[in-house]
This record gives C-alpha cells, structure tokens and sequence, in this order.
C-alpha cells in the first residue's frame, strides 16, 4: 500500500486473520437450512467428539456442517497459497495455480471418469472415481506442460506458461468433444462438478484434504526465502546462492499435488488462487515470508465464507460455490485493476 | 590468492564462438575493467566466470576453486553479480531489496541492519529506504541494485577473497552518483574485494581498474594496466575511432579524450 511514494506495511495481518478464522468457521457452522446459537454448535461439536452425537445440532454439526466448514478452509488455504507461490515462480501477480494446466488437465480427467463410469456407477462410489480421475488427470497435464518446458538448459517458465496454455487449450477441447457426445444427464453432472462444489465433504475427504493439504502448506512456506529472491530474475536468484532448478522443481510438484488435490475433491474453485495472493500482498506486500502463510489463512476465511453463501442465499438449494467466489473475486479484480498504481504494480 | 585465473578459455553455448582464447589473471584487492564495442562480449565473460554459460576448452578457477566445483550457496556468499537489467516488477520497498542482499547469509538481523546502513550510505540511498522499488527512476533503481550486490560480500567472511562482477554499474547514474560509486568500489578493493566490471566510460575504468582487457568480435585485442591498454592503436582497431589519450592533470591516469 502507498501513502506518498512510502510503503506501508501491515505486520498484523496474521494475528488478525488467525483470530478471523475461528470466526469465520463458526459463522460456517451456525448457518445453513438450519440456524445453530454457539451454544448449539458447542454442545453439537462435543457431542460428536464423545461420539453420542444423537440430537440434532450434534447430527448437523457433527456429521454434515464441520467436516464440510474445515475442507472449505483447507482447499481454500491450499488454493491460496499455491496461487502466492506460482504468482512469484512466474514473477507475474497475474499468475493462478492452474497456468500449468492442472485445473483443466484434472477437469477432463473428471469428464472422462463421469462419461465412463456414467449411469453404472452412482453415488458414493462415483463421486470417489471421478475424483480420482481428476487428480490423474491433473498431475498428468502438469507433468506434460512440465516435460515441454524443460530442456538440457533448464525449465523455462515462459515456455511453460505457454505450454500451460496448449495443454489447457487442449483439455478443454478434449472436453468439450466428450460433453458434445454425451446425454443430457451426463452434460449436467459434467457441468456441475466444473462449477465446484463442498457437498461431498465427508470424514474419509476431510482426511486425505488434511494430509495432502497440511502437507502442501507446510512445504510450500519452506520457500519463502528462494521466492523472494527468484523475484529478482532467475540469474539474480542464482547469484544469491538459490538453487533455481531444485526450487522451481519442488514448487510444481507441491502445487500440483496441493491443486490436484483441491480440484478434486471440490470441483474447479476460480479465482482464489488469483485475488488472495493480491489482497494479501497489498497489504503485507511481497515477501513471502508473510505472503505465504497469510494467504493461505485469507484463503481459508474466503472460502468458508463463500461456500456458507453459496448454502445459504438460495437456500433449501445450494449454489456451486465456484460460482460464489467468482461472483465476490471478479468485481473485486477489477477495482485491483484499477487501483494497480497505487500499490506499485506498472 | 588469485581471484581469477582463466587459461585460453573459449565459450560458444548457442554454438559459433562468443569468446576464444580469453586469459587472464586477476589478484584479490584488484579491479579489472572489460571494454569493447556493443557484442564484442563483455557480458558474455561474466556469464561465463558466474557459470550462467559454460567454458568449454582451457582452465577457468574461481576464488581459488574450479568453477563447477562451487556449490551454489557457498559460490553467493563471496561472489556478488550486478546484472545489466533489472526485471524485478513487485512492489518491493527498496529496504527489502537490498536486504535480499543477505540471502546467502545467516549472519542474523542485527549485522544485516548495520550492513544495510553502511550500503545506503554508500549508495546515497538512504533517502529512499521506504519507497517502492518499482516507482524508482532508472539511476535511482541502479544505485539500489548496486547496494543490493554490496551488501552481498560488504564484509570479508573469514578472510576468503571476495569477487565483485558489475555489469555497466554507473550507465544511469548522474556525475556524483557516478564519483560516490566509484570511491566505494576503490575502498572495497583496498579491503582485498576483487572487481571485474564492464563500462562504457573509459575514464570512470580507467579511474578505477588495475587491469583492462579489450574485447573485439569475441577475442582478447589488449591486456594489461591501463597504461598499455588505453592508447590510440587499441582505440583504432577495437573501436575504429580516433582518439587523444593524456595524462590526468591530478591522478595520472590515462584520460581518453574522443573527438
């Protein structure tokens, strides 16, 4: 932030948002069909612990709403946090995680999975395949977009960029020639699970949500330092003792895992890669050390809160909550757009 | 110990040659100056003592090693690079640029600060400690680059030489900037900091260099003390241009005068 050519910097965006998200979780937990007090939630939340959850807060709190509230705030963390790292490996504040082809590459996975698998397979198992499928899928167009932009010289990230978009391109194309062929029902599942969605949060996604997830976002802070300086350039990096192909190597992988993952389990979920990292950094401003950690904990907070819009304005029905974020994320770009000056971005 | 020692070494990394048979010698506490016209391949030997390309044929050791016998992180905390351009396009305040300086170090926040404030000093960017990097004007930008690479090897860590490659380091800045620049590279090299630098302005090198190499197409056309370097036959054959060389009137150095 700018106030006559002088930076401000906030050092207290990471206390405030550690105590925001409690907040913001409760505010998830209390709303819904359904309104819970705090009382309700609390007695709920222990009742489940002690696993005698038979009332009916206990019921919607324990079994539907907390496992739902946390994947929101993991995949939201994870989305945000990988959006900060891609945003300084390509040196571009523009960047999102899915420049390297896993959003679309783990979209057509999902396609292919609903398509295959079709009226056979419904439900429970269903839903577990096509996530799967998504996250092959993903990792599979990563590791391709990766492969194209790695030559006896190194990886280039222009060229992966570039390769980023073929493969998206393409995997959308691909989709697009699978949903041409596809029934009517299909088409819809297809187009829903694109606009992503929390609804199937449960205990077993939760769990691979927090292993995968914790994991990503304990590495991906461990970089902090080589980003900071790969903002420079990547000779300049080199120069300051970096080693560039090992850190850009280790930044794809946890991205793709830590995307793939999300993509998987919720759908594609626009634009929190995107708008965080810059809320965040105009803030707290570049240096990762604080970018990181706090994106993920503003990723967390905005997705919790737009997946409890999406249950709520509509409700009984519910809103994709990809649809949410990019409906609160593209007004919001666009004032960012419009105010660039003033945060020093040319 | 030497700084440099570069025995015939020849570099073509995109296949024709950009340097052959280039030989050089440099000692810790001297500066060396690389002249010649634009292509010549003044860059291109730095590249290639940073390993950003490779020698390929002749002996090429750095600071007392074989060049790919350095590890990335140890090679950064006693060779500092000033590139050409810079690219860096987020909002950093100029503090923490030249903070990043300090990557290679541990040396802890309180001998970074004091560091910080020798090169800001040093620099005449004081005055711009808070201010976003990417607002700077050009000369202003440069002098923080330049602070930024200072801060890198500002202290001699247990007496191992130091080496300092700058690439055009004073073409934006303005006379007094230019004079600030050149007094702290003359006292960093008496603390026995090693300096290879490519410069258009033969004065400012001359003012400064122990050594001078002049590059023509790729190849070595004179090395030695600026005595021997900067004179007329030199000026013809690798610049076609005519030129008067006098003594300074107070330092005596050689003093290129162009028509």
């Amino acid at each position: 932030m700018r106030h006559g050519g002088q930076t401000v910097r906030s050092q207290k965006l990471i206390p405030v948002l550690l105590c925001l998200l409690p907040i913001v979780i409760m505010v998830g937990l209390s709303s819904g069909a359904v309104s819970l007090s705090v009382t309700e939630i609390l007695q709920g939340l222990l009742q489940t612990l002690q696993d005698s959850g038979s009332s009916q807060a206990a019921v919607i709190v324990g079994q539907i709403r907390l496992p739902r509230v946390l994947l929101a705030a993991l995949i939201g963390a994870v989305l945000a946090c990988s959006g900060a790292a891609m945003q300084g490996l390509f040196r571009n504040p523009l960047a999102d995680p899915s420049l390297i082809g896993v959003t679309a590459g783990a979209s057509l996975g999902a396609s292919i999975m609903i398509v295959a698998s079709g009226s056979l397979i419904t439900g429970y198992t269903g839903l577990t395949l096509v996530s799967t499928g998504a996250f092959i899928g993903g990792l599979l167009s990563v590791l391709l977009v990766y492969r194209l932009a790695t030559s006896p010289n190194g990886t280039s990230v222009a060229t992966m960029l570039l390769a980023g978009i073929a493969i998206t391109a393409l995997a959308g194309s691909l989709g697009n020639l699978l949903e041409f062929y596809a029934s009517n029902d299909l088409l819809r599942r297809i187009s829903l699970w694109r606009m992503g969605g929390l609804d199937g949060a449960d205990y077993p996604r939760l769990l691979i949500a927090s292993i995968v997830g914790g994991a990503v976002l304990v590495l991906l802070p461990r970089y902090a330092t080589a980003l900071n300086a790969l903002l420079l350039g990547e000779s300049e990096a080199r120069h300051l003792g970096i080693d560039v192909a090992r850190v850009k190597l280790g930044l794809i992988i946890c991205v793709a895992i830590g995307v793939g993952t999300a993509v998987a389990l919720a759908g594609t979920i626009a634009f929190v890669g995107l708008i965080v990292p810059h809320m965040v950094r105009m803030l707290t401003g570049p240096d990762h050390r604080t970018l990181l950690p706090a994106s993920a904990l503003a990723g967390a907070c905005l997705l919790v809160l737009a997946d409890t819009a999406a249950r709520i304005v509509l409700s009984p029905t519910e809103l994709p909550v990809g649809v949410v974020t990019a409906l609160i994320g593209v007004p919001f770009f666009i004032s960012l757009l419009r105010k660039r000056h003033h945060y020093g971005m040319q | 110990m030497k700084a440099i020692q570069m025995n015939n070494v020849n570099a073509a990394p995109w296949g024709p040659a950009l340097l052959e048979n280039i030989s050089l010698e440099l000692d810790a506490g001297e500066a060396l100056g690389i002249i010649g016209p634009n292509g010549a391949g003044k860059t291109s030997l730095l590249q290639l003592l940073t390993g950003d390309i490779a020698a390929c044929g002749g002996e090429l050791i750095v600071l007392g090693r074989e060049l790919a016998e350095w590890k990335t992180h140890e090679r950064a905390q006693t060779m500092a690079v000033l590139p050409q351009l810079s690219l860096l396009n987020f909002p950093y305040s100029v503090e923490e640029v030249i903070l990043l300086g300090r990557t290679p170090h541990s040396s802890g926040r309180k001998e970074d600060q004091a560091i910080l404030q020798e090169v800001m000093q040093a620099t005449d960017t004081h005055r711009l400690a808070d201010r976003i990097y990417t607002q700077l004007s050009g000369g202003e930008k440069q002098r923080v680059q330049l602070a930024r690479v200072f801060a890198q090897i500002w202290r001699s860590a247990d007496d191992s030489p130091r080496l300092l490659l700058l690439d055009e380091p004073t073409a934006a800045l303005d006379l007094a900037h230019q004079q600030l620049v050149m007094e702290t590279l003359r006292a960093l090299a008496a603390s026995g900091c090693a300096i290879v630098m490519v410069a258009h302005d033969f004065n400012l090198i001359a003012a400064v260099s122990d050594q001078i190499t002049a590059l023509s197409a790729g190849r070595q056309i004179a090395q030695g003390p600026p005595e021997t370097v900067l004179t007329p036959e030199v000026f013809r054959e690798v610049f076609s241009i005519d030129v008067t060389i006098m003594a300074h009137p107070k330092t005596h150095r050689p003093l290129v005068i162009s028509l």
